[in-house]
């Protein structure tokens, strides 16, 4: 039998791919400071005790139970794990603080977006966005005009997906303003390296995780119906079969509030409750993760089994709050997303921390022109439809479709953008069925949160990895994985306040924190 | 705070994983006493015992297998399609679990997931070729962890109380099926009442798989005989499997779960008590006397407790 080799030769033999940038080895092939620790530290491993650790790590996510369900009309489905790469990604405080900044930014922005557009309707007015992007908009919620949510925020949580370029500069791929799912792992992921790799975690001053279902309780709480002396939060989850329940299950365990199915809850006289073994119980925010359609039957699909009947109407009347609020869709899909630099412009008169993909819009004639001249290096969309129908991307074209392609463009000016082609970012990652570290591309799930007065940013995120060589799509159900993000402490001797001054800083949410864990503690009982 | 649904979930699981429990303990007990059976005894006795028991006779019956150690030890432990094998009854106490999670500890979780995906690689031929023992002492070991776990981490007020009136309710009445299944036995072997050792043989297998063999001899310090089962089984105040026990534990159970509400006469809390207290008060003769049809009224009183139950707690 072959000697399997220690970690420290497969490092030596690293296909780097110097077509994208490595977040781990430089452009001579060096490893960057931050990676030092985990370098040495996995240097020292043999192979036979590595594969022992990532055996260990899916044992653990195994009898934890985070687990993709693919079910059939029995109880024992399919399950598989959501594959964890030990090896973390590092993000360092300078990068991070940036990055920090600029989503908060959006996030303001997009919540005072929302507000306007289903209000006074001013940034339409004042054409900065087409009116006709609006409402045309199968997310535009009607049920939403003219209504202000408590707090004034309508995505309180939210989920950024970040690139990384070439140029080293983090860019915004899409908004997830909806029910953005993932952070059950960032949490688990986490959980896991301070199990498996306790020695090099504990030296590697990471910041916590740890704090976002206490952050995310605090919000739900802030948003409340004025009245409300100890609001009763719950989570609302289509139920078991849902892939993301283990999610579901997890957060409402950790802020220690009930999980409940629509059949759980319905409403009386405008108001919510919950049927308890003891009676009704008035409920006052409910954090949903029931797409908007499934919501309401009275108001969405009449069709839907999943909604409680005049939950908006009791929502409307400010008897309860919705986390997120309906119709936030329309702020996140790919049309809008071409704005947003324009829309933080225009409500926040700054500009954008955090950098959009770059759009060309044929409707402008500088712009068109580049799109001509470049179409075999752009991705080119419709701006009226999503889902990724009518998107032509350039690199894959003949040249005859790309002729043929200039026309249609040239037939409507208005309905197309076109954006370049991103490199993603790739890092070291195990590839067990090789028993070798490659190179795989990587994107990064923020999770950010607003409440009433009330900002938080999770330290970290779900770095998501392409496991398959060469593919771009870093997804679950494309053979994706997950890696630990570590976002470095800042060193004390340069320390600065984590978050922008005009906002509620990291700590002051802590401070509010501490205050009602003894009310949750009272609730719970 | 307790939502209606996740109630009837946890009641589920304490049913479940009793039944499992049970289940296992009785298997793998009439399936290892029948070698020592005295010759005059049928096998075929044991084996329609077994279906008895597990209340799977017709089902059993209607998937035309044969008769035989090995098809009726498959149908009850690992057999998918029929819906009440051991097996599916862990995917159904697992999904339950799942949709409490955020009201149980997280080791009460892991264990039952835990229990769930080892008992996926038990198959069919290792089965055949080992016997029970193994699937059954796995099943046996995992719900003592689980109702470990539920004792040392859950608090004790209703997600506690909820799965215990779900074992106790559950214990109860799988005892009173195990008694009439033994009588049954017992009246297909005409000379059992003739001979002492087939006739302890029954006694001696009935409390074996209700775990309580060892006991029974530590407490009467004599051979099992009818009387002596009967007071063990149903009166005995400090043996966990009788009857008056589960049913003064019941209702402790239903007492945290009323939160103090006051009991009406038809409420589950009254019915349960006045089951206990008239129980409390017959005597073992009393209980011969009325033979199996003592058994058969218990029988629908549990029933009716269960229904009850879930009219007063559970509807969402």
């Amino acid at each position: 039998m072959d000697k399997l080799p220690d970690l420290a030769s497969l490092f030596k033999t690293y296909p780097q791919d110097k077509n994208f940038l490595d977040e781990v080895f430089d452009d001579e092939g060096n490893i960057r400071a931050q990676y030092l620790g985990v370098f040495e530290h996995f240097s020292g491993l043999p192979l036979p005790d590595f594969r022992d650790l990532y055996e260990y790590a899916k044992k653990s996510s195994f009898d934890q139970g985070i687990t993709f369900n693919v079910y059939s009309d029995k109880s024992q489905g399919v399950e598989r794990i959501f594959p964890f790469d030990l090896f973390p990604r590092i993000i360092m405080a300078e990068e991070w603080s940036k990055m920090q900044r600029g989503l908060i930014q959006r996030n303001r922005a997009l919540n005072l977006f929302l507000k306007d557009i289903y209000n006074e309707k001013k940034i339409l007015k004042d054409k900065v966005v087409p009116k006709e992007l609006i409402f045309s908009s199968k997310n535009y919620c009607k049920a939403m005009m003219d209504f202000v949510p408590y707090g004034e925020v309508y995505v309180h949580i939210s989920g950024t997906d970040v690139i990384r370029h070439k140029d080293g500069e983090f860019y915004v791929l899409e908004d997830n303003l909806r029910c953005p799912s993932g952070v059950s792992y960032v949490l688990s992921d986490r959980m896991a390296t301070k199990r498996i790799l306790p020695t090099l975690f504990f030296k590697s001053q990471v910041q916590p995780v740890v704090d976002y279902p206490e952050a995310l309780l605090n919000v739900l709480k802030s948003v409340a119906p004025p009245g409300a002396d100890q609001p009763l939060c719950v989570l609302l989850t289509p139920g078991v079969y849902n892939s993301a329940y283990y999610e579901h299950s997890f957060l409402a365990l950790q802020m220690g509030i009930q999980l409940v199915e629509p059949r759980d809850l319905y409403v009386d006289n405008n108001f919510l409750y919950m049927k308890t073994i003891h009676g009704p119980q008035k409920v006052d925010v409910v954090y949903r993760r029931i797409d908007d359609e499934y919501l309401d039957p009275l108001v969405f699909r009449p069709e839907s089994m999943l909604g409680v009947p005049g939950i908006m109407h009791a929502f409307r009347e400010g008897n309860v709050s919705l986390a997120n609020a309906p119709g936030t869709g329309v702020a996140d899909d790919k049309a809008v997303y071409t704005y947003v630099p324009d829309i933080i412009r225009y409500y926040l008169s700054e500009e954008p921390l955090l950098k959009n993909v770059h759009t060309y819009r044929c409707e402008k004639d500088d712009d068109f022109q580049y799109v001509l001249e470049n179409l075999n290096q752009l991705v080119v969309k419709p701006v009226d439809e999503s889902g990724g129908y009518g998107i032509f991307i350039g690199s894959k074209a003949t040249r005859q479709e790309i002729e043929d392609f200039k026309e249609v463009v040239k037939s409507n000016r208005r309905k197309y953008i076109a954006q370049p082609t991103m490199a993603l970012s790739v890092h070291t990652t195990f590839i067990e069925e090789e028993n070798k570290f490659e190179p795989r591309h990587i994107d990064l799930r923020t999770f950010a949160l607003t409440g009433h007065e009330m900002e938080y940013v999770c330290q970290g995120g779900l770095t998501r990895v392409a496991l398959r060589r060469g593919n771009l799509v870093v997804n679950s159900s494309q053979g994706g994985g997950s890696k630990d993000t570590w976002v470095l402490q800042e060193s004390p001797n340069h320390a600065e306040p984590p978050l922008d001054t005009s906002g509620h800083t990291a700590s002051q949410i802590q401070e509010q924190s501490s205050d009602q864990s003894t009310q949750r503690q009272s609730q719970g009982s | 705070m307790m939502l209606s649904r996740t109630a009837n979930s946890l009641f589920w699981i304490g049913r479940y994983s009793e039944r499992i429990g049970h289940l296992a303990r009785y298997i793998s007990a009439q399936y290892l006493s029948s070698s020592d059976m005295p010759t005059s005894l049928d096998k075929k006795v044991v084996l329609e015992s077994l279906l008895f028991t597990a209340q799977a006779s017709e089902a059993f019956q209607n998937q035309g297998a044969p008769l035989t150690d090995n098809e009726v030890i498959s149908f009850l432990t690992l057999n998918e399609q029929y819906p009440y094998s051991i097996k599916n009854y862990i995917g159904m106490m697992r999904e339950n679990t799942r949709g409490v999670r955020n009201n149980i500890s997280t080791e009460v979780w892991e264990a039952t997931n835990r229990f769930y995906h080892t008992t996926q690689v038990f198959s069919f031929e290792e089965l055949a070729k080992k016997g029970p023992y193994d699937f059954c002492k796995h099943c046996m070991d995992y719900t003592s962890i689980i109702k470990g776990v539920v004792d040392n981490t859950l608090l004790r007020n209703y997600a506690w109380s909820l799965i215990y009136t779900g074992i106790h309710l559950e214990r109860a009445m799988q005892i009173v099926q195990i008694l009439l299944a033994k009588l049954e036995d017992i009246r297909k072997t005409p000379d059992s009442q003739a001979d002492p050792a087939i006739n302890s043989y029954h006694w001696a297998t009935l409390l074996r798989s209700a775990g309580g063999l060892d006991m029974s001899r530590h407490y009467y310090g004599t051979n099992p005989t009818r009387e002596l089962v009967t007071d063990f089984f149903i009166l005995n105040r400090k043996f966990p499997k009788s009857i008056l026990y589960n049913l003064e534990k019941l209702r402790f159970h239903l007492k945290i779960i009323s939160n103090g509400q006051p009991m009406t006469p038809d409420s589950v809390e009254f019915k349960v008590g006045k089951l206990a207290a008239h129980i409390q008060f017959l005597t073992v003769d009393e209980i011969l006397e009325q033979g199996e049809k003592f058994l058969q009224d218990l029988e629908k009183e549990l029933d009716t407790a269960g229904a009850d139950l879930e009219r007063q707690y559970f509807i969402f």
